[in-house]
């Protein structure tokens, strides 16, 4: 009998084929945007990029000599970040841990609703309710307020990544632990834990990463500012809103500031991910005994 | 229970003479219309009236069990039938199932262990238990034996504990030796007790599984179908490896397979669909002459 294909199985061979095929001209059509954005940032901001971009403050575009540097809102980035990390990582984490270990019954069930509806809130609704909140209370932008604002963004992805993570620990292990006499408690931070802790760190890191890149909420809360940062309780500048600021002003020095910007948050952004995927992959080979 | 039959098991069992000169005494047991009942002496475990619903399911109907200590007893049935549920409702490890409602009463040496002020931990220490699925935690050999005991207070491996100068490493690599030797794996695995136990064989991962549950020094070990997820070899260890344990400890075995039920246990117990005990006895008695029709035709594969 021969092997080759004939009839029937000729037709579901080409079948496949033209399937795979489709699949791939998906891939690559889903992938030209991503590709755009970066080709076009790298293209206009990469020329912008030098050490002095880095460590000088932004200067007016009259002077004859470009817009500066942006070392004011890179540092009031990270501000507004370590800030924002400090109030969402705690909460959201151990918000995820109630959830998932402890969390079946009605206030589960309420913080569970209530973290489906904030994780689903648009940016800008952050901002006005931080603004209405902290900025009139404190009476001036600042990038504590930013800091909460971003927060506001941050618990619920980070709570949702965290109950993912523990969801994904195999009952065994728990069983294991609480047949040998282990606590639930004890149970829950040296065997729960541990083992999910690869996938909290990159869903918390991949949050942060998120929501540094976020300008709406920053509008109303930190502002803007030509000067060298001044403390967490004044107008600071940051990348986002520097961006937004410069990209839509009138000179062309400017311009560049705002695509050199946009260069540098990318990058951040990106590194981010890359870092939290990398700890990630190696947390698991380590776990599954190949490392 | 023969003369005969006790004795031969009392060697295989490589048991003490006194020990063989006591089992096979057959003066204070009984057979009664509910089962057998050993030497009330001799009662380990206690189960009286013992009934499990999942929500609302009955999952075991009334049970009246003794188990008696240092011997191994198995739990054999068809799928379904609540001997898993049963072995569980033994160190209350039901009561991490919601949806679980347990009645009746379970006493271990004369304690009722679900009483309001039986302190949980306290009862698992004593009453260990090994799963179907070899199911080590993601850490070394070592850890994995000196997780509980450290939990525990019995070793002090810990960060802190070598901070202030308390820490005792012989203690801890001692009692690693000793709870890998006790499950017979010590051998296999003395060079590499830092190696991740998830590189270990699926029949080495069991016995780690044991050693683990071994270095509590409980009482009672209950074991959830221990060799169904092993090749042949690996579950021909685990069965000698059982057989070694019923001289110091309180066996109680689910299985599947009815050869491994006759070869490895002292007494038997029959569960069929419904959740009913329907007949517990003499292990060579259960398989050889059963008392009911439906325990027949269960051994003999007519049914189930």
């Amino acid at each position: 009998m021969a092997l080759e294909s004939t009839g029937r199985h000729r037709y579901r061979k080409v079948k496949a084929n033209v399937m795979v095929g489709l699949t791939v001209v998906a891939l690559v059509l889903a992938l030209i945007p991503l590709g755009a954005v970066l080709y076009l940032i790298a293209s206009k901001g990469l020329a912008a990029l030098s050490w002095d971009f880095l460590t000088t403050l932004p200067q007016a575009p009259m002077a004859g000599e470009g817009g500066g540097g942006v070392r004011n809102a890179i540092v009031g980035t990270v501000w507004v970040v370590v800030i924002a990390s400090g109030f969402s990582i705690p909460i959201g984490v151990l918000a995820g841990i109630y959830l998932n270990e402890f969390g079946d019954n009605r206030l589960g069930q309420a913080v569970r609703f209530t973290t489906e509806v904030l994780s689903g809130l648009p940016s800008i609704i952050a901002g006005v309710v931080v603004y209405s909140i902290v900025v009139v209370a404190m009476g001036d932008v600042t990038a504590f307020a930013g800091g909460v604002a971003l927060s506001l963004l941050a618990i619920p992805w980070i709570t949702v990544a965290t109950q993912d993570a523990l969801d994904l620990v195999p009952q065994a292990n728990r069983d294991a632990s609480l047949a040998l006499g282990v606590s639930r408690t004890e149970t829950i931070l040296f065997v729960v834990l541990p083992s999910a802790f690869g996938g909290v760190i990159t869903g918390t890191m991949l949050a942060v990463a998120r929501v540094a890149g976020e300008t709406a909420p920053l509008i109303w809360t930190v502002g803007f500012s030509k000067f060298a940062f001044h403390g967490p309780f004044s107008q600071t500048a940051t990348l986002s809103i520097l961006i937004y600021n410069y990209a839509t002003s009138p000179y062309e020095a400017w311009h560049q500031v705002a695509w050199g910007a946009a260069v540098l948050l990318v990058g951040l952004i990106l590194v981010t991910n890359v870092v939290a995927r990398t700890l990630w992959a190696l947390r698991r080979r380590k776990m599954e005994g190949r490392g | 229970m023969s003369e005969t039959t006790a004795e031969e098991q009392s060697e295989e069992r490589k048991q003490p003479p006194s020990k063989a000169d006591t089992a096979p005494m057959s003066a204070n047991e009984t057979v009664t219309a509910e089962g057998w009942r050993p030497d009330p002496a001799e009662v380990k475990v206690s189960v009286r009236d013992l009934s499990v619903y999942y929500n609302g399911d009955q999952a075991l109907r009334s049970i009246d069990m003794d188990i008696p200590e240092q011997s191994v007893t198995a739990l054999i049935g068809p799928s379904g039938c609540g001997k898993s549920t049963f072995l569980r409702s033994l160190n209350r490890m039901n009561d991490e199932i919601d949806a679980a409602r347990i009645e009746g009463s379970v006493a271990l040496d004369g304690q009722e262990i679900y009483d309001e002020d039986v302190d949980i931990v306290e009862l698992r220490r004593r009453v260990g238990m090994v799963f179907q699925q070899p199911n080590p935690f993601p850490k070394s050999i070592a850890d994995n034996i000196l997780y509980a005991p450290s939990k525990h207070g019995d070793v002090s491996t810990g960060l802190i504990d070598r901070l202030l100068g308390r820490a005792s490493p012989q203690e801890a690599d001692a009692l690693v030796e000793r709870s890998l030797k006790a499950a017979a794996l010590w051998d296999e695995v003395n060079d590499r007790l830092d190696d991740s136990a998830m590189g270990l064989s699926g029949g080495q991962q069991q016995r780690l599984c044991i050693a683990r549950a071994l270095a509590i020094d409980p009482e009672v070990i209950l074991m959830d179908e221990p060799a169904s997820a092993l090749d042949p070899v690996a579950t021909s260890k685990i069965e000698d490896l059982i057989a070694d344990l019923a001289e110091e400890y309180t066996v109680v075995i689910v299985t599947h397979n009815m050869q491994q039920a006759a070869r490895i246990s002292d007494q038997t117990a029959v569960f069929l669909t419904g959740g009913e005990l329907v007949e517990y006895g003499d292990t060579d008695q259960i398989f050889e002459n059963p008392q009911s029709q439906r325990v027949e035709d269960y051994i003999t594969g007519k049914f189930g």
